[in-house]
């Protein structure tokens, strides 16, 4: 079965690696205001159009590449499919602004 | 005589000509008769925000009908029990579409959110309104992009390996699950969005 489909994990794998990119970005843009300000690519969407191209950018570059770097290769489908999907709850706990918020606030503090 | 459209239409599997004639049928009846008696355009609005924020609500509900089709397909699918594929292949790629046309106006809608005087200045100058924009919409925004991988990747599934994927119950967990999570993804920005709008619309 894993050989019969073996670039479904690498479909699912870069966008399960959107998510965390966009949680660090996020909370590296709510502790640091210059990077916050650099990621500000047009005024009127704010800090968010910068997320938001991090996100896609990561997205759409990891799946080329984890594709031509795994096609050839016998992946457990099941495990890797686990690990999206733990990564996806991970990824939408660190959106929820009061957990990055406070993350964002410990790396301040500390 | 043959008609080149109904003929196509005819030769499609059932489901999908049945759905396309009524949803395009019921729409234009629907339209047609509330253009002519009533003044449509005031429930719009008049500014230009509020066309702009009117097509987002629209993609929204459409990417919402047509997510719900393909999830339910998906589930058929999950379980090892479809016998509509082509369909399913055809509403994912659709929810992609909407998706991303959603996203789209999103982003083009949040300029007059974040502007002086918009919702967002609302909601962070008013005493206990501060949350609404903190927290919910803040999550809204960001679990929105969300829908577009779940839905793209499944779609590139189940283009890629077609009906092969129904022998297979990890293959077919991997093709239905992130349609799943993607229509909970859409689900929990639809709410929000339309919650918020209801206590502050764009103007």
């Amino acid at each position: 079965m894993d050989v019969a489909h073996p670039t479904a994990p690498t479909a699912e794998a870069p966008a399960a690696l959107k998510f965390p990119t966009g949680a660090i970005v996020n909370i590296a843009a709510d502790v640091d205001n210059g990077f916050k300000n650099a990621i500000t690519l047009n005024a009127g969407i704010g800090p968010y159009s910068g997320k938001e191209l991090f996100m896609f950018v990561a997205w759409f570059v990891s799946w080329p590449v984890l594709h031509f770097a795994l096609r050839k290769r016998d992946l457990k489908l099941k495990r890797w499919f686990g690990v999206f999907l733990a990564g996806t709850l991970v990824a939408v706990l660190l959106m929820w602004p009061p957990i990055f918020g406070a993350i964002a606030a410990a790396i301040k503090g500390g | 005589m043959e008609v080149p459209i109904v003929s196509r239409l005819m030769r499609m599997e059932p489901s999908l000509a049945v759905l396309l004639v009524v949803t395009i049928g019921a729409v234009a009846i629907v339209g047609f008769v509330a253009v002519v008696t009533t003044p449509v355009g005031m429930l719009v609005g008049d500014s230009f925000w509020e066309y702009v924020s009117a097509f987002h609500g629209l993609g929204a509900t459409v990417f919402l009908v047509g997510s719900t089709i393909a999830v339910y397909l998906a589930w058929r699918l999950y379980v090892g029990e479809i016998r509509a594929f082509k369909d399913l292949k055809v509403m994912a790629a659709f929810s992609t579409v909407m998706s991303a046309f959603t996203i789209g106006f999103g982003n083009w809608i949040y300029i007059a959110y974040r502007s002086t005087g918009g919702p967002r200045s609302y909601f962070l100058e008013t005493p206990g309104l501060e949350a609404i924009h903190d927290t919910f919409f803040e999550f809204k925004e960001f679990i929105a992009l969300f829908t577009l991988p779940m839905f793209l990747v499944s779609t590139f599934i189940l283009w890629r390996y077609g009906d092969s994927l129904v022998k297979s119950k990890e293959a077919r967990a991997a093709a239905s699950v992130p349609l799943l999570l993607g229509w909970v993804f859409l689900i929990m920005a639809y709410t929000l969005g339309a919650a918020i709008t209801k206590l502050r619309g764009v103007g």
